[in-house]
């Protein structure tokens, strides 16, 4: 604010006026990058929503009502409204579960318990390995290795267990915790830094209180980083229709239709080598996906804003 | 400083890494200053690079003096390179800094639609005295010379044939008496071997099952005399086994009916309308337009395909070897009969390309066997045995591959990189490549009867198969606009397999546990589904 009055002053020293060559550089950085990188890739996109792509002529062409019946075409499916389900259900998951999960955690390392430091590290070590190899080595061990362990000791070595990642009633909730557990990382990092930065006077006034760690956790702690919490938790809203749940790295572009996210189902349609034909109609998907993600966000964020109020 | 020096190596490492792959480099065999250089790239797969470097030594000797080529330049060096990261997605975004490329898993249109691609219209409708006055284009299919053409124009050519299926150890075949006799009796005696499943007696498929019945008799007989009867790979390379499902649904419908999936126009007898009460499919004819061309996804072959995968992969688990990549599939079939020991019983088939056996031997899949005795291989390219006896008759194959090649657009040598492509196309040496890799190219030539002796066994038996009026290949491209611009509909596993409800994949999904209640009836239905008559009419525009 204090700037603000200062750059409006009529007599404008040397200094203040080159603040102001400076400040307006600074902000013309990310001016452009949202000006291309969000305006001008998503006018695209939205563009593309009301057009169709030939092949033959390498042309878009505008189409308002192709992709629109292409849409009322899958969600007369019952594996379109399975892929929604899912989605929602990988959000729940990664959001809610994994929220609570990284709070309780970085509660623990919070408080320096005992191997705070190593928990810390492990749960940070799958934000630091690439997706795609820490996905390879999980589906070697869900496929190789576990039905072999699991083969010597329940069956003695008799049997020949299934893979687990082969078992479609097991593999969408084997990947969707452990796709929560690779999210971790992130969460933990942020909420125990903000359980860092709350004041000791707080938390020594609770203890001549004499509260109890879990009064501490929910009375001191969580109201204390619930804006971290909340923002968070808004953010991910955005990805209930855009998380493909690491399906791709483990199974490829090759999932029946009704074990598949939104996430994957729109990175499938553009990721293939014949793709662009896929473009606009993915487009479509993405811009019906905002529309359904935006009263969404709204109303999570009123929720966490009344749960912090209190 | 030594963190500097690290930092900076690792960087350069990496870029020259980047540089490196597919569009990358600037030729293998350097620059001699005084002759017109040709850069040529091979993708390093199956069929290698030796018929490139040949031919590209004999047109450098034909060339020698020649100095309109590049001004200030006398003769031609031609350099080959061979790199396996030239292939598929690679190439839509490397820049090309080669003169001509022969590779694989192209989206031809892609690539033409950005200027990839120079235009090569006159090398293939010039007539050529050296080849009897042919042109190229004279030589295409035509599914591939209409699909290649686009307003008039080729930019490419079809690089070598690629079907899937069945290879069969002829030594073993003959040395356990699994050849078959007319009434199903197995024999060894070539004088008592029946028809095979074209019904022609004395030609290349003799001896061998005709029937899914007899099929699976063959493999009952081989478990019975301690042969494992097929490998295959269910890890990388597990879409082999899918595409060979795609042959055995063009086998059972036939050149004609197998076309109406490109052309939408002509009459279709094997639809199926529904099944009786016993499960059997009831077929029906329909008259088969754009505007009703979503009904061939209810041909019966590939009902049958479905289900015959379905009973050589569940019905007894000492049928078949699975597990690992191609590479291991081709190691046990190679090599098991010769290692001996229980844990190395000999493998009859392999399910595979029909480049195998050049990779194969590349990627040293023979030595294990030479090194225990082994000096000559037999195998065989099995026709597809047929539902019953009323379908014995002509074998369809079909080939699934897009591979092509062509003469970069950003070339600065293009009356040179044309000479060359011409050269490589003429039936000479269309025949000295087969000479070479025992392999086809996507052309209709004869080969040379001197050429002939140097083919593998295999190459020879797939030779005959080309040159057989019993047999033909389908090319499985469409010149049909909504076709093309909706190629994640019409790409041939898509069309065949595409479904909502099951892994697209049938031969990986029926080796799962969750596929014990599911019927090959089961995956027909879901394949059928997947495009329902309204999704058809927003495709066709119809």
């Amino acid at each position: 604010m204090a700037f603000a009055k200062k750059i409006n002053l009529s007599g404008q020293s040397a200094s203040t006026k080159g603040d102001l060559v400076f400040y307006c550089l600074m902000l013309l950085i990310p001016l452009v990058q949202i000006g291309i990188f969000y305006f001008g890739v998503n006018f695209q996109s939205i563009m593309m929503s009301f057009q169709v792509y030939s092949t033959v002529d390498n042309t878009f062409t505008w189409d308002a009502s192709r992709n629109f019946n292409l849409f009322l075409n899958d969600i007369k499916e019952p594996w379109f409204w399975s892929m929604v389900k899912d989605s929602f259900v990988v959000w729940v998951a990664s959001q809610f579960a994994g929220t609570v999960l990284a709070l309780l955690f970085s509660y623990y390392i919070y408080k320096k318990r005992t191997l705070s430091k190593f928990f810390k590290f492990v749960l940070f070590l799958p934000s630091i390995i690439p997706g795609i190899l820490l996905s390879l080595i999980f589906k070697f061990f869900m496929n190789t290795a576990t039905p072999v362990f699991m083969n010597k000791l329940f069956y003695g070595g008799e049997r020949v267990v299934e893979a687990l990642l082969q078992n479609p009633n097991l593999y969408f909730w084997i990947i969707t915790i452990y796709s929560t557990w690779i999210g971790f990382g992130s969460q933990v990092l942020v909420y125990s830094g903000a359980m860092d930065q709350i004041p000791t006077e707080m938390i020594e006034a609770g203890k001549l209180d004499g509260v109890t760690p879990v009064r501490e956790f929910f009375s001191l702690i969580l109201p204390t980083v619930m804006p971290t919490v909340t923002t968070f938790v808004v953010a991910g809203v955005a990805t209930i229709f855009t998380n493909q749940n690491n399906l791709f790295a483990i199974f490829g572009g090759n999932l029946p239709g009704t074990d598949q996210t939104i996430g994957y189902y729109l990175y499938t349609m553009v990721s293939g080598q014949d793709s662009m034909g896929n473009y606009c109609y993915a487009s479509f998907l993405g811009l019906v996906s905002t529309c359904i993600a935006v009263p969404i966000t709204f109303v999570v964020r009123k929720i966490l804003q009344r749960v912090g109020d209190r | 400083m030594d963190r500097k020096i690290i930092k900076k190596g690792i960087f350069a490492l990496a870029a020259m890494t980047l540089l490196a792959a597919c569009g990358g480099g600037e030729g293998g065999g350097g620059d001699s200053g005084t002759k017109a250089v040709l850069e040529v790239i091979t993708f390093d797969g199956g069929v290698g690079s030796e018929w490139l470097r040949k031919a590209a030594a004999e047109f450098t000797q034909l060339n020698q003096d020649r100095e309109d080529f590049q001004e200030g330049k006398v003769g031609v060096q031609i350099n080959v390179k061979a790199d396996r990261s030239c292939g598929g997605g690679n190439l839509r975004t490397a820049e090309m800094k080669q003169d001509i490329y022969f590779t694989e898993n192209i989206d031809y249109y892609y690539m033409t639609n950005n200027n990839k691609f120079a235009d090569i219209t006159d090398i293939l409708t010039t007539p050529n005295a050296d080849d009897g006055g042919k042109t190229i284009e004279s030589k295409l299919d035509r599914n591939l010379s209409a699909y290649l053409n686009r307003n008039g124009s080729y930019y490419a050519v079809p690089f070598y044939d690629n079907t899937y299926g069945l290879i069969y150890d002829k030594d073993l075949f003959k040395e356990n008496g699994f050849y078959m006799t007319d009434e199903g009796k197995f024999t060894s005696d070539e004088t008592k071997f029946g028809t095979g499943p074209n019904g022609v007696a004395g030609d290349w498929d003799d001896g061998l099952p005709r029937t899914y019945a007899e099929f699976k008799n063959m493999m009952d007989y081989m478990v019975a005399n301690n042969v494992t009867p097929y490998a295959y790979a269910n890890g990388t390379g597990s879409e082999y086994a899918m595409r060979a499902m795609n042959v055995l649904w063009s086998d059972y419908e036939g050149y004609d009916k197998m076309q109406l999936n490109y052309t939408f126009d002509g009459e279709d007898n094997s639809i199926i309308s529904s099944f009786d009460a016993s499960g059997n499919p009831v077929l029906s004819t329909e008259t088969i337009t754009v505007s009703n061309g979503y009904k061939l996804k209810s041909q019966a072959g590939k009902y049958y395909a479905l289900k015959f995968a379905k009973e050589i992969l569940t019905s007894n688990s000492k049928y078949y070897l699975p597990g690992g990549g191609n590479y291991d599939a081709q190691y046990v079939f190679t090599n098991n009969k010769y290692l001996g020991g229980s844990e190395n019983k000999p493998v009859a088939m392999l399910i595979e390309g029909s480049w195998w056996e050049n990779e194969a031997r590349k990627e040293g899949n023979f030595e294990d066997a030479m090194s225990h005795g082994a000096n000559e291989f037999n195998y065989g390219f099995m026709p597809i045995p047929k539902v019953d006896e009323s379908h014995l008759g002509d074998a369809t194959l079909i080939c699934l591959n897009d591979s092509y090649g062509f003469i970069a657009s950003n070339t600065k040598k293009l009356k040179l990189a044309k000479e060359f492509m011409a050269f490589l196309h003429d039936d000479n040496h269309l025949s000295a490549f087969t000479a070479e890799t025992s392999m086809t190219r996507s052309f209709n030539y004869k080969i040379k009867e001197s050429d002939k002796a140097s083919l593998t066994t295999f190459g020879k038996e797939l030779m005959n198969i080309k040159e057989s009026e019993h047999a033909k290949t389908v090319y499985p491209y469409s010149s049909l606009k909504f076709v093309i611009d909706n190629p994640a509909t019409f790409n041939s596993e898509q069309w065949a397999w595409s479904n909502k409800s099951y892994t697209a994949n049938p031969m990986t999904y029926f080796m799962t546990q969750a596929s014990k209640e599911v019927s090959a009836k089961d995956f027909f239905d879901a394949t059928v589904n997947a495009l329902t008559a309204s999704d058809w009419t927003l495709i066709t525009g119809n």
